[in-house]
């Protein structure tokens, strides 16, 4: 086979002679090809993989892998907005010591929408957001939390 | 012993600041968990986490156990909270009072399994790795917390005038001038001992959601231990245990039927493991 052979059986022109390098001629399209449209597979044809990766039973998929599509970028870019303003709330409730339990609330809910913000796009309002409401809710720990488990203590304080 | 920190103008609760910190180093012991690490050692879930998600599910975990302790709290606290709305007695000092002190570790136990759940489903990760990779700083972050209520005085041993007993000069919460038993410190130094257990077992080869197992197992015979030398008897209880005794009973048997579904289920997932470790890796066309 000399060198102008070898080119056009590169493209296809030709097939070559060598049985070697024959494909099976039995009708069977080339691995990794759909059968053209209108035609049936031939018996023993399976449909190709559609990723060259299959997980092992039981195996975990990659953490990073994307399951579902991602969300909408202005519901996220909301949900970060809104988490980065309940923590300047929040802290300015806390600081300002104008209903702490009401700074409290609005850094959970915060902290909760940073996250989700943040897990489906990266993003620097997000990221304030988380770091804020975080902030709010260290500060509210060490103002008003106390603890009391004897559940009469309470009671008794309060008389 | 020490209720409040007075810092300049700034009062700071101790129990408060405690759990603070606490729930710090809670997070700094999941850096060092699931920071990459040289060693290969694929036995560790740990390992397949990466921190963000992990610290994620971490606070997911810190809001469902605040919720979950709360909520408990206000079970308990109903027979003694009710009467005073029926008199119309309840101000919104005391009000105040019911929703930020009081807490029920198990109620805030469960309330934080909870949250990581939730946000493992909610973003699609498998719950058992995570779990599996943050349970070591429960008992760590719990064992502040108990030295929390040590320095509040709440939470305090039976009478007691034996070698390390304690007086308490300044508590709201705890009887002042009597020798009590420190159970605080106890429960504390053993929820140290155990994170230190479940570091060191997770080093090593073991089996998926052992840790888990182990550390319900332990936390459960530490708490039925400790609760024997409790003194603030207002809390609840039933027949001849108190109600965290019963939960503590709950969570050895669940803790018994994980480690022995681990055990008989071992050989198959090591024939797995072999197997997968012998097949040549997939040719990607």
């Amino acid at each position: 086979m000399n060198e102008n052979d070898s080119q056009q059986l590169s493209q296809g022109n030709i097939q070559s002679s060598d049985p070697e390098q024959q494909q099976p001629s039995q009708g069977y399209p080339p691995v990794g090809q759909q059968p053209p449209a209108g035609q049936q597979p031939p018996p023993g044809w399976q449909q190709p993989p559609a990723q060259g990766y299959q997980p092992y039973a039981g195996q975990q998929p990659n953490p990073g892998y994307p399951l579902q599509p991602p969300p909408p970028e202005n519901k996220t870019r909301g949900s970060a907005i809104a988490s980065m303003v309940l923590g300047i709330i929040a802290l300015l409730s806390l600081l300002l010591g104008i209903y702490p339990l009401l700074g409290l609330l609005c850094s959970v809910v915060g902290l909760v929408l940073g996250i989700n913000a943040r897990e489906n796009q990266r993003s620097g309002v997000a990221t304030a957001g988380v770091v804020l409401n975080l902030i709010a809710i260290s500060l509210c720990a060490i103002a008003i939390v106390a603890c009391v488990t004897c559940t009469g203590c309470i009671i008794t304080m309060a008389r | 012993m020490l209720p409040y920190m007075q810092i300049g103008s700034i009062r700071i609760a101790s129990y408060g600041a405690m759990v603070l910190l606490g729930g710090y180093i809670g997070a700094l012991s999941i850096w060092f968990r699931t920071r990459s690490s040289n060693k290969p050692n694929n036995n560790r879930y740990s390992e397949s986490i990466e921190f963000q998600q992990a610290l994620f599910a971490y606070l997911y975990g810190v809001i469902g156990l605040g919720l979950g302790a709360k909520l408990f709290y206000l079970l308990q606290a109903l027979p003694l909270v009710l009467p005073l709305l029926k008199q119309e007695a309840l101000s919104s000092e005391l009000l105040l009072d019911i929703l930020t002190k009081g807490f029920v570790f198990y109620g805030g136990f469960i309330g934080g399994v909870a949250g990581v759940y939730i946000y493992s489903r909610q973003f699609k990760k498998p719950f058992a790795p995570l779990a599996e990779t943050l349970i070591p700083a429960v008992p760590l972050a719990h064992a502040f917390g108990r030295i929390g209520c040590f320095m509040a005085g709440c939470c305090y041993g039976m009478p007691y005038e034996g070698r390390l007993s304690i007086v308490f000069e300044l508590s709201e919460v705890a009887p002042l001038h009597i020798h009590l038993f420190p159970v605080q410190l106890l429960e504390s130094a053993l929820l140290f001992a155990l994170a230190a257990f479940l570091v060191i077992y997770d080093r090593n080869a073991r089996k998926p959601r052992s840790l888990f197992g182990w550390y319900l197992l332990l936390y459960g015979l530490i708490r039925m231990l400790t609760e024997l030398f409790r003194g603030d008897a207002l809390r609840g209880s039933f027949l001849f245990f108190s109600t965290s005794q019963w939960i503590s009973v709950v969570l050895i048997i669940t803790a018994i039927v994980i480690l022995m579904r681990n055990t008989s289920s071992a050989g198959r997932v090591d024939e797995q493991q072999n197997l997968y470790a012998q097949q040549p890796p997939t040719t990607v066309v």
